[in-house]
This record gives structure tokens, C-alpha cells and sequence, in this order.
């Protein structure tokens, strides 16, 4: 009779009912659903929030400074690259274009560009648009003579049909001047009068048709 | 099949499937823990609901640094003893020095007792006893702890939990002689 053991009787209970489990009734889920928070989604995903401000902050000053290496090192200038808005590159443009057509001496002042930019730069920034500009001006006087390239040989055509006694058909550069003056043009044997252009200079041009004596322009190219 | 974290991170997505099955998870574990605490059936259905709206309200406070059971378990256990103070007829007479010890002989008629027999005797103590009881020797509490929680001296809370052993103890001894008059 002996062989039972003496156990403390709290021990004795934690022993037989630690592990009691009972399921609670089924309705009981019902009740706690209805009070249950919403919960602010993005109150939880605040810190993956801030990772992503932190990373995007971060590459954007990896981006600034390799973009200011690169302008400041300037080993291979890229046209595409510069940080000079498109709006301050064509006045350069244009005065290029200009000085062709005229003096075909290039008028770009290097000056000029640098009002524009004024003060929101510091003193490389400018040296860097400056040689940015030099790059630019290269790369469009290149353009221009491949554009004067392309035109040599070529011929303006002008439908034949839509005159009727031309006398005469006249390229005007923009100061009124003449540069090309047909006199009698025949046209070929498609009906279109044909103008030798190979010999003239990049810029704006009215075209004329002197048709039944009477002077009508016919249309504004740019070549 | 979702991880326990996994679970809990849905359920703070606002989704109804996940914090059903974060409830049915631990539902039955919790809901024998709030029958130890409560006297009658109806009260452990109260503070296992009020302890899950806890737990729900909670849930974004919940860091992933240990047992999320246990974390649960606490709540519950706080729910219970809140329950218990203000609903319960918990007074606690003067400390008196028990120096006795309360053992019990596990004969056969003790072992044929069920663990819900067993859960009914400790439902039977007085709300205080059972209250210290429970902390004391499930959930690990010491007195000092149970002093402060409850707001009473580390001496009531001693004679609190040797009172209840007492009753217990007498309740099994009752449940011996019966078995033994049955036998005879």
C-alpha cells in the first residue's frame, strides 16, 4: 500500500490540468469580430516607408555627384548629358545657323549663355557649361556640314501644274535678297521644275513663282 | 500553410480569415486558462472575450521578441485578475502564519479523476484563493509579485495560497472516503 507517493496537492493539480483545454462556444468568435480595431495599414509599414525615402535620398545624391564628376572631368562630353535646359542651347543654335548663312563665321558668344544661367550656378558650374557649349557648337556646325553635305546635289521641285506661264522662280533669303533666280524654267518630263539648291547656304527661304507676271510665293523652307 | 507571423502581420492587413484563425489558434489553450481563473462557466467566456479584444487592440504593440503565446497568455492571465477585481467577492483575511504542509497520496480513487473533476474543485475555491492559487502555481508568479498585483501583503498572499491547498486537499480527501463507502 506503501508504493503510493505523497505529492503536494498544488503541484498535484498544476501536474493534471496545465495542459486542460476546452473549446470556448461558437459564438464567442462572433462577438470578438465585431470588436476588433481596424488597423491603419501603413502605421505598419512605416518602416519600410523609411527605407524607401532613405534608399531614394541616398541615390539621388549618388546621381547628383557622379553627374557633377562627370561634367567636371569632362573626359567624354555628352550632348545628351548636359545639364543645360534644351531652351538655352537653341539661341546658340540659331546664332550658328545665322552666322553660316551670312558670314558662314561662327557669332556664337560664349558670354551670352552664361546671362542665362546667371547666379543659380557657381564658377565651375559655368566653366563646365561653357565647355558644354563649345561641345554643343562643335557638335551642330558638324551637323550643319553634314546638312550642307546632304544638299549638295540635291533639287527643289516644284509641281509644274500649278503655274501657268512661270517666267521665273526666286529663293529670298529673310533679308529679302535673292538667292536663287531661275528665269524660264522648263519643267521635266514628270511635270515638276527642277532647282539646282547644292550651292545654298543653311537658313530660311520664301519661295517665289513668277506666274502670269505676277510674283506668288509659293512656300517657306527651311534647308 | 502561413507561420505564426505571418498570421499576425495579416492580421494587421485587416484580414477577417486571418484573425479567425490567430483566435483559433489559441482559443481552447486560453479558454481552459480563464476557466481556472473563473468561478463559474460564464465568467470565463467574459474575460476570454475581453481578453481577445485585448489581444486585438494590442496587436500592432506586439514586437516578435518572444513566445507570442505567452504574450497572449499574459493578457488573458491581466484580463482575469481585472475580472476577478471587480466582479469577484475577493477579500483577504489577515495573514496567519500556515506552517502546515498539504500533500496528497495519489491512490487509485484520486487517479481516477478527470482533469475537468480536478478544474470544478479549483472553480469551487473562494475567488481571493483561487486567484492566488492560480498565479502562484501556474502562471509562476511569486508572492511578492502577487502582493503588488493584488495590492496586499506578501504573508496574505503565502496564507491565501496554503488556504486554498487546504481546500483542496479536503476536497479530495471527501472524494477518497466516498470511493472507499462506495467499495465497501
Amino acid at each position: 500500500m506503501s508504493e503510493y507517493n505523497k505529492t503536494d496537492v498544488g503541484e498535484f493539480f498544476v501536474e493534471h490540468t496545465k495542459n486542460f483545454i476546452k473549446e470556448p462556444p461558437v459564438s464567442m468568435w462572433e462577438s470578438i469580430e465585431s470588436q476588433v480595431p481596424k488597423y491603419n495599414v501603413t502605421t505598419y509599414n512605416k518602416t519600410l516607408l523609411k527605407y524607401l525615402i532613405f534608399s531614394a535620398g541616398v541615390s539621388a545624391i549618388i546621381i547628383v555627384v557622379v553627374m557633377f564628376n562627370k561634367n567636371a572631368s569632362n573626359v567624354k562630353p555628352d550632348i545628351k548629358s548636359t545639364s543645360i535646359e534644351n531652351s538655352k542651347i537653341i539661341p546658340a543654335q540659331n546664332k550658328i545657323n545665322n552666322a553660316i548663312a551670312y558670314n558662314k563665321k561662327p557669332a556664337l558668344n560664349v558670354a551670352e549663355p552664361e546671362k542665362t544661367t546667371q547666379t543659380d550656378f557657381n564658377k565651375n558650374t559655368l566653366v563646365n557649361q561653357k565647355q558644354n557649349i563649345n561641345t554643343n557648337k562643335k557638335e551642330l556646325i558638324k551637323k550643319e556640314n553634314e546638312a550642307v553635305q546632304l544638299q549638295k546635289n540635291s533639287k527643289y521641285s516644284i509641281n509644274a501644274a500649278l503655274f501657268k506661264n512661270v517666267s521665273e522662280i526666286i529663293f529670298e533669303n529673310y533679308k529679302n535678297e535673292n538667292i536663287i533666280d531661275v528665269k524660264n524654267p522648263q519643267p521635266n518630263a514628270f511635270g515638276y521644275f527642277e532647282i539646282d539648291i547644292s550651292k545654298l547656304i543653311a537658313g530660311n527661304y520664301n519661295i517665289y513663282v513668277v506666274s502670269e507676271g505676277k510674283k506668288i510665293l509659293h512656300k517657306s523652307e527651311t534647308f | 500553410m502561413p507561420n505564426e507571423k505571418e498570421i499576425i502581420l495579416e492580421c494587421l492587413q485587416n484580414k477577417r480569415e486571418a484573425q479567425k484563425r490567430l483566435y483559433d489558434m489559441f482559443a481552447s489553450k486560453m479558454f481552459g486558462v480563464c476557466c481556472r481563473f473563473a468561478g463559474k462557466s460564464n465568467q470565463a467566456e467574459d474575460i476570454l472575450q475581453e481578453g481577445f479584444i485585448k489581444v486585438f487592440k494590442n496587436l500592432g504593440n506586439f514586437k516578435f521578441n518572444g513566445s507570442f503565446e505567452g504574450w497572449v497568455r499574459r493578457i488573458i492571465t491581466n484580463t482575469a485578475i481585472d475580472y476577478i477585481k471587480k466582479f469577484g467577492a475577493h477579500y483577504y483575511e489577515l495573514n496567519e502564519e500556515i506552517t502546515e504542509q498539504f500533500d496528497i497520496v495519489e491512490d487509485d480513487a484520486i487517479s481516477k479523476l478527470s482533469a475537468e473533476d480536478l478544474m470544478l474543485m479549483i472553480q469551487n475555491l473562494p475567488d481571493s484563493k483561487r486567484l492566488v492559487f492560480n498565479l502562484y502555481a501556474y502562471e509562476g508568479y511569486s508572492h511578492k509579485e502577487i502582493a503588488e498585483k493584488l495590492n496586499i501583503n506578501v504573508a496574505t498572499s503565502k496564507s491565501q495560497y496554503c488556504k486554498a491547498k487546504k481546500i483542496l486537499q479536503e476536497q479530495l480527501t471527501n472524494i477518497k472516503k466516498i470511493d472507499y463507502e462506495r467499495v465497501q
